[in-house]
């Protein structure tokens, strides 16, 4: 009888978790040495630049041990809080996770909210130190973090060095001693959860599945719960960790299901999928993923709009987290409004256009969903700052808050409430774990996190404090929408929703940062920073004074003709109101804004 | 109206505001040969100029036999009959009265003199070779043989303004105000000298002074006494001119095209036909058009200006960057100051409204 496990490695961004799954198919014969699983999985561009995966990558490991036959079903997650939902639905496709911590770094919040995580499900956890082998390892400290956090033995943490293969071995026993086998309920009808989804340009769009009960093969007809789309399937397989084909996916398996989708929206992460014809019971946690960040991109050469629409359209291909519709500004012209997970999402995304796609593009200042409620308690939506109404009598705003959890030595807390506190958060819990740590909880708006917070705070910890947070409420706030007027004109792309209390220092910041990027020109071009009709702010940038040439004969034509062409190429990239030029970093300059009063 | 062009690159010292590789060049011999053999090997479009202008580099720095020889060259190769003009760069250090005489003798009825300043601090400042004394005695030097003399003068030195009081005892025909704009390459740009900020004033002083001595403006930085404007600079600014340059980093235009000759000197000798030819664009050649335009006094007529958007021109007239004077669309004063931002709007709307 072979045993299966399916199993997470929780871990931090660079705590060795692609090493580890390295080492576990090298020690297990599945994969020879130096063939890499990391090389071969971590492969956009972007996941290398930031050292995270970006979307899950997942492998059957089949192998003997001591005589029986084995399958490990390795269960990867994405490594950034803005993925938090699809870690949820990764783990619950598990019986069982490793908590992987880096013995020279210790525990970090996000190791933390990932266990949470496992917790919920229930599933047992085997602790695991790694990098034993580097000099700067603290076994005993990590360690007795790790035992508060579990309240475990400190017997049953098990030290390894992915790298050299240390206690590699002793892992896979653990594995296999302590995690459960899947329930095997074979006879009954087909419920299999979506833990994950692929886009493949051949295959069209892809779920992979956990299967709990019953089973599933080419021919079947399927439903996806949410939605009730009826689709037969074409072909069912397993990681290895490229898809491959099998006969049938039964309880306690992890694979995917093709069945001609054509687009990944229609697919949703912890959705349920069963037979046409039965009827069972959806599994629990299953929530439908909501852009939380939103930003307008637009072509930073007008005449890219279509090339943007393609690759936006690409992207999305690949990404159903991603969202977009057609946006008209004023000042940027043709674009669109993007919708994205969170702030590393939204960068991620702006990566890739720029990188895989080479267009270049303006994005303008992130910002959340607001919801405004009228009197009668009807609700609208708000994802675009400009489109804020003058809110009158009657009429809340609210706001999404987060409960945010920071991870950090004892000495960098005074800073952190420092900047929380100027954020607007307040401070509901702090724990010390080991003595040498401690978990600081705040409830606080979403708007005050997503810009720079987490630089802030990486900045004053020196790198050693780490954060995660969740949604927890929308709840109403006295903000108010602040404008910038270029000449008399608002520029839309520059509106911002701010907090009434925040609104005079944010608008003249505002004002000032914007002074010292546009450029001066052929008029005086006055800005303001205005809350409905009333001026907050206003500053002037001068007239230019000068540009000009004095000789131009024979030789110089040349010369000053190309001067003139290359200050042409640098207008292009502005964008103007009225005739006002602006330039593109203008439109993120609240982004660069202080705290310091 | 067709122009020859000769460049002579070489200079006794380097001013600080220069960019051009004029050091320790002596080797005249090589130049010499090696220009006479591109004017005589040179396609020609040419053949009977109306101008010619001897310019540098500093002409009157060298052997004056090196200029005459040239110049016999250029009428074996050219019919010179009906020349209107001809033009010869000096600089008040390097000119005796027998140099004059020469260069009367064979043509040369312009001079071009590079004064800068009269005052010796500016001069110094500049890295000029000369004095205020001897600038003043190389001007009535001129004017006792020619009526025909133009002085450089430059203005928008950081740390002066300029003193323009000497003109009035000067029966001097043109000038060329130039404002000091600090470049790559020039000892001041290493130096870290930065342009002079607000130049209204002493642009307003240089105006006035100009117009009471009975210079008028025919170009951004060129003045004349009525009838004395350079026929031959002027002939640059309208591209149904042709021009023909000879020497290191010459430029000449057939009408279509515009060649630019190397400006490395190793090159030059080696290959003194290389060259290098553009062609130009329509957009180009809008933008070309309307900056040589409007750098001049007369503006473009509604053939261009008629093409570009009408509220466009109405915010820059109502800032007062640009004005309508017989017909013609003109910059300011205040406008010339920021002519590029003004030529770069109007060629904009140009090229948009064309659909070039």
């Amino acid at each position: 009888m072979t045993k299966i496990r399916n199993f997470s490695i929780i871990a931090h961004i660079d705590h060795g978790k692609s090493t580890l799954s390295d080492r576990l198919m090298e020690i297990t014969g599945f994969k020879k040495k130096n063939d890499s699983i990391e090389q071969s999985l971590d492969s956009m561009q972007v996941e290398r630049d930031h050292g995270i995966t970006v979307k899950a990558h997942h492998v059957r490991i089949p192998f003997k041990w001591k005589d029986e036959d084995i399958i490990f079903n390795l269960i990867d997650t994405p490594g950034h809080v803005d993925f938090s939902y699809e870690v949820s639905r990764s783990l619950a496709a598990c019986e069982g996770a490793i908590l992987l911590v880096d013995a020279t770094q210790g525990v970090e919040a996000q190791t933390i909210s990932h266990l949470n995580e496992a917790r919920k499900n229930n599933l047992p956890i085997i602790p695991v130190l790694n990098k034993i082998d580097l000099p700067a390892a603290d076994i005993e400290l990590s360690g007795s973090e790790i035992v508060e956090l579990l309240n475990c033995n400190e017997n049953d943490i098990i030290l390894v060095s992915a790298k050299d293969g240390t206690g590699v071995d002793e892992l896979v026993d653990v594995i296999i001693k302590k995690l459960p086998s899947p329930k095997i309920n074979a006879d009954i009808p087909l419920r299999a959860m979506i833990f994950d989804s692929n886009y493949n340009s051949y295959r069209g769009a892809i779920p992979f599945v956990r299967v709990f009960d019953g089973s599933v093969k080419k021919g079947n007809k399927i439903i996806f719960y949410s939605t009730g789309d009826i689709h037969e399937v074409t072909e069912v397989g397993i990681f290895v960790p490229e898809m491959q084909p099998i006969k049938e996916l039964r309880s306690g398996d992890v694979g995917y299901i093709i069945c001609s989708i054509k687009n990944l929206e229609e697919i949703h992460i912890g959705d349920t999928i069963h037979l046409k014809d039965d009827k069972v019971e959806p599994f629990k946690g299953y929530k439908e993923v909501k852009p939380m960040v939103f930003s307008g991109f637009y072509p930073s050469y007008s005449e890219d709009y279509e090339k943007l629409k393609d690759s936006m359209a690409k992207l999305k291909l690949n990404d159903a987290a991603f969202s977009y519709i057609t946006e008209n500004s004023q000042a940027l012209g043709f674009g669109f409004r993007c919708g994205f997970l969170g702030l590393l999402h939204m960068k991620i995304i702006q990566e890739r256009l720029e990188n895989e796609f080479d267009v270049s593009i303006v994005a303008t200042m992130p910002n959340v969903i607001y919801k405004i409620v009228d009197i009668k308690g009807r609700e609208t939506i708000i994802d675009n700052p400009a489109l804020l109404p003058d809110l009158s009598r009657g009429i809340k705003i609210l706001e999404p808050f987060l409960k945010l959890e920071i991870f950090t030595p004892p000495e960098y807390i005074g800073y952190i409430m420092k900047l929380s506190q100027d954020r607007r958060g307040v401070q509901k819990n702090i724990t010390y774990i080991a003595n040498k740590r401690v978990l600081m909880e705040y409830y606080i708006p979403m708007s005050e996190v997503i810009f720079d917070y987490f630089d802030k705070l990486k900045t004053l910890s020196k790198g050693y404090a780490s954060m995660d947070y969740q949604l927890l409420e929308y709840k109403e706030s006295d903000l108010v929408r602040l404008d910038i007027l270029v000449n008399g004109i608002r520029v839309d792309a520059l509106s911002s929703i701010v907090h009434r209390d925040k609104s005079f220092f944010f608008g003249s910041k505002m004002a000032r940062k914007l002074k010292e990027t546009i450029h001066r020109q052929l008029f005086e071009i006055r800005i303001q920073a205005s809350i409905g009709s009333k001026v907050i702010s206003k500053t002037v940038v001068k007239a230019l004074r000068k540009n000009v040439l004095s000789k131009c004969y024979g030789g110089d034509i040349t010369r000053k003709r190309k001067l003139l062409e290359k200050q042409k190429k640098g207008k292009k990239r502005m964008k103007s109101v009225g005739k006002v030029e602006i330039p593109q970093d203008a439109f993120l300059a609240a982004l660069s804004i202080d705290d310091e009063k | 109206m067709n122009g020859i062009y000769i460049h002579i690159p070489f200079c006794k010292s380097k001013c600080n505001y220069c960019n051009f590789a004029s050091d320790n060049y002596n080797s005249y011999d090589e130049y010499f040969s090696s220009l006479e053999y591109e004017i005589r090997n040179k396609h020609r479009f040419f053949n009977i100029p109306d101008t010619i202008y001897i310019g540098g580099g500093t002409p009157s720095c060298i052997d004056e036999k090196f200029i005459l020889n040239t110049i016999e060259i250029i009428s074996e190769t050219y019919d010179i009959s009906s020349l209107k003009e001809f033009t010869i760069e000096l600089n008040p250090e390097s000119i005796t009265k027998d140099k004059i005489n020469h260069y009367l003798d064979y043509g040369i009825n312009r001079f071009s003199m590079g004064v800068q300043s009269f005052n010796d601090d500016v001069l110094k400042f500049l890295g000029r070779a000369h004095n205020s004394q001897t600038a003043i005695r190389a001007v009535s030097m001129i004017l006792h043989q020619s009526r025909n003399l133009s002085i450089d003068i430059i203005w928008g030195i950081p740390g002066y303004f300029i003193n323009l009081e000497k003109l009035s005892n000067m029966p001097i025909q043109h000038i060329s105000a130039y404002i000091l704009s600090i470049e790559e390459g020039t000892a001041f740009f290493k130096q870290g000298i930065k342009e002079k900020r607000g130049l209204e004033e002493e642009y307003k002083y240089v105006l006035s002074e100009l117009r009471n001595n009975g210079f008028n403006q025919y170009e951004i930085s060129n003045f004349s006494k009525p009838g004395y404007e350079s026929i031959h600079n002027t002939l640059y600014w309208d591209r149904n001119n042709k021009y023909i340059g000879y020497g290191l980093s010459a430029s000449g235009f057939d009408g279509h095209k515009r060649y630019n000759n190397t400006r490395e000197m190793d090159l030059y000798f080696k290959d003194p036909l290389l060259s290098e030819t553009e062609i130009l664009s329509e957009k180009q050649i809008a933008i070309e058009d309307i900056m040589l335009k409007m750098r001049c006094v007369k503006g473009i007529d509604k053939s261009i200006y008629g093409i570009i958007d009408k509220d466009l021109l109405e915010m820059m007239i109502s800032d007062n960057l640009i004005e309508f004077s017989n017909g013609n669309l003109k910059a300011t004063n205040r406008g010339f100051l920021v002519l590029n931002e003004i030529i770069l709007k109007l060629s904009d709307s140009y090229i948009e409204n064309l659909g070039i």
